[in-house]
């Protein structure tokens, strides 16, 4: 019964992990900030801010993927 | 001039030094010599990931692209890269366990070997070999060009080219993969504190990072917004480039072998995690720096925009920094090169069919020197890579390597896929690549790769499913 449990929510968690992973990417593709050149933090673009702060948020994500997720030598 | 030349020898004497403690570190195995030993902890994996990875083209060509484009480079590298770095659990994960309970040395080895069929084997070894020559030889006439530039004209290209080949040559011939990891985490170090010295100087020269801004987009206001100065950051365009490095980077022979080379996963954890933080920050140098030459009155043509980097550089740093930096951008393109190298001699030594299984480290010795030979013959006879059918291997090398993707998955995650349907799979996608490019098909603003990755992914799934109804039929 733990097993089960156990295995239960490691799809719980995959399931989660990779529906904000697709959510992330579907972020990346920011159609509503097309011809903004609205500058932001030191003069930069803020879209460029935007797409930095994503691209640090996945390495959060996949700090998740490999803490919760990843099980050594599951072949 | 003197210190010029004797940077140059001092940064390529190093690199043979290393070449040679790798080789004294080494055993005379197959294993040992083409992937260390399986041996990479987390921090020569991750910075030989990096330098294999990031090549001149993102030292040099970014930087060329965001002068003529804006910066929405940026956005397409970064995310996309930080993106790919999925494919080490996805990919790299399985090809390490694979690798390491099955002794796989090479990938067309481990698609071949899973699925049992040398067709498939070939055929994968004969995709990877065509795409990855042609750009061995762009690598070694770039790095002739980057000496040129440096010595002022004093050393022609050619014999920059040659002898930056002779030199990863013997580092990569005597230390093989260690010898190459070792020497890719001295260039990675090199690289990325190349990139901030370029950072800081540049930015301390406009008058600070605020002014710099300001002066480029008064000059170009359209280098800050998407589609950019030339309109080429269409959302297709964005969307495309978005998810093409994940398809496109793990199945770079020179990547896809990095993954065996690992000591355990821990290896494969902590680059995965550290890629993406990577990218968001070393990618953005380049790009900024272009558009800043703008605002710096730079005037470039087309064909000179990729030495912006180093023309800004020099504008506004010092002559040692400005050297320091051009050697950066020479390890990028070493780095890139010497992993080339060694995979495609890991390739024709180990998955041809030659009778003799035991001289294998030989073998791939002696295609070390003759692809180094052919490359400099290349140079030599003034053969122009950009063009002809070269040129155009070199423009759809991301594309014809894409779609390998479908076939590597399906490998490690679908125990329906067969042989027949991979090979359709590799045959359709190529094929697809030629339609899209000769604009006999429309590819409605996106890039053929994306069209021909589906075809690829098409075809698996419905030639899998056909022999799976006809085999039920049967039985």
């Amino acid at each position: 019964m733990n097993n089960n449990w156990f295995r239960g929510k490691q799809n719980r968690m995959l399931i989660l992990l990779g529906f904000i992973l697709a959510l992330i990417f579907i972020c990346s593709i920011d159609f509503w900030n097309w011809n903004s050149s609205s500058l932001g933090f030191l003069g930069f673009p803020i879209w460029i801010w935007y797409v930095m702060i994503l691209t640090l948020i996945l390495s959060i994500v996949y700090y998740l993927i490999i803490a919760y997720y990843w099980r050594n030598n599951t072949l | 001039m003197i210190y010029v030349i004797l940077s140059l020898a001092l940064f390529f004497s190093i690199l043979l030094i290393l070449g040679y403690y790798a080789k004294k570190k080494s055993v005379d195995t197959t294993e040992d010599y083409f992937l260390a030993g399986r041996s990479f902890g987390p921090v020569v994996l991750f910075f030989s990931l990096v330098a294999t990875n990031f090549s001149a083209f993102t030292f040099l060509g970014f930087a060329g692209k965001s002068y003529a484009s804006g910066f929405g480079q940026y956005g397409i590298m970064a995310f996309g890269t930080g993106f790919m770095a999925i494919s080490f659990y996805l990919i790299g994960r399985k090809v390490w366990q694979l690798g390491k309970k099955n002794g796989y040395i090479t990938p067309a080895e481990l698609v071949g070997k899973q699925l049992n069929s040398k067709v498939l084997r070939y055929m994968f070894m004969g995709v990877l070999i065509i795409f990855t020559i042609p750009y061995l030889a762009t690598q070694a006439i770039g790095a002739g060009f980057l000496i040129m530039q440096l010595t002022e004209s004093m050393i022609s290209w050619q014999f920059g080219a040659v002898a930056t080949m002779i030199v990863l040559m013997v580092y990569t011939f005597f230390g093989g993969m260690r010898g190459s990891g070792w020497t890719d985490v001295l260039q990675g170090v090199l690289m990325i504190t190349a990139l901030i010295l370029a950072f800081i100087f540049v930015s301390q020269g406009l008058g600070g990072i605020a002014t710099a801004n300001t002066l480029s987009i008064e000059k170009v206001p359209s280098l800050f917004s998407r589609p950019g100065l030339d309109g080429y950051f269409t959302i297709q365009i964005w969307f495309s480039f978005m998810i093409l490095w994940l398809f496109a980077d793990p199945m770079f022979p020179q990547l896809f072998s990095r993954f065996y080379t690992a000591k355990n996963e821990k290896s494969l954890k902590t680059t995965m995690f550290l890629y993406p933080l990577t990218v968001a920050i070393v990618f953005f140098i380049p790009v900024v720096i272009g558009v800043w030459a703008h605002g710096a009155g730079l005037i470039l043509s087309a064909a000179e925009t990729d030495m912006v980097l180093p023309q800004m550089v020099r504008l506004f740093a010092p002559e040692g920094i400005y050297l320091f930096v051009m050697i950066g951008a020479l390890a990028a393109l070493m780095s890139t090169a010497d992993s080339q190298l060694l995979s495609l001699a890991t390739m024709f030594s180990h998955d041809l069919p030659f009778k003799k299984k035991s001289n294998e480290v030989k073998r791939g010795k002696i295609f070390i020197f003759l692809l180094v030979i052919g490359a400099i013959l290349f140079i030599l006879l003034g053969y122009d890579p950009s063009e002809g059918i070269m040129g155009t291997l070199v423009k759809s090398t991301f594309s014809g390597l894409a779609v390998l993707f479908p076939t590597v998955f399906a490998v490690l995650y679908w125990k329906r896929t067969t042989a027949l349907a991979c090979i359709l799979s590799i045959l359709v996608g190529e094929a697809s690549i030629i339609v899209f490019e000769l604009n006999l098909v429309p590819s409605f603003g996106f890039l053929p790769a994306i069209w021909s990755v589906i075809s690829a992914t098409f075809t698996l799934i419905v030639v899998c499913l056909v022999q799976y109804k006809i085999k039920g039929t049967n039985a």
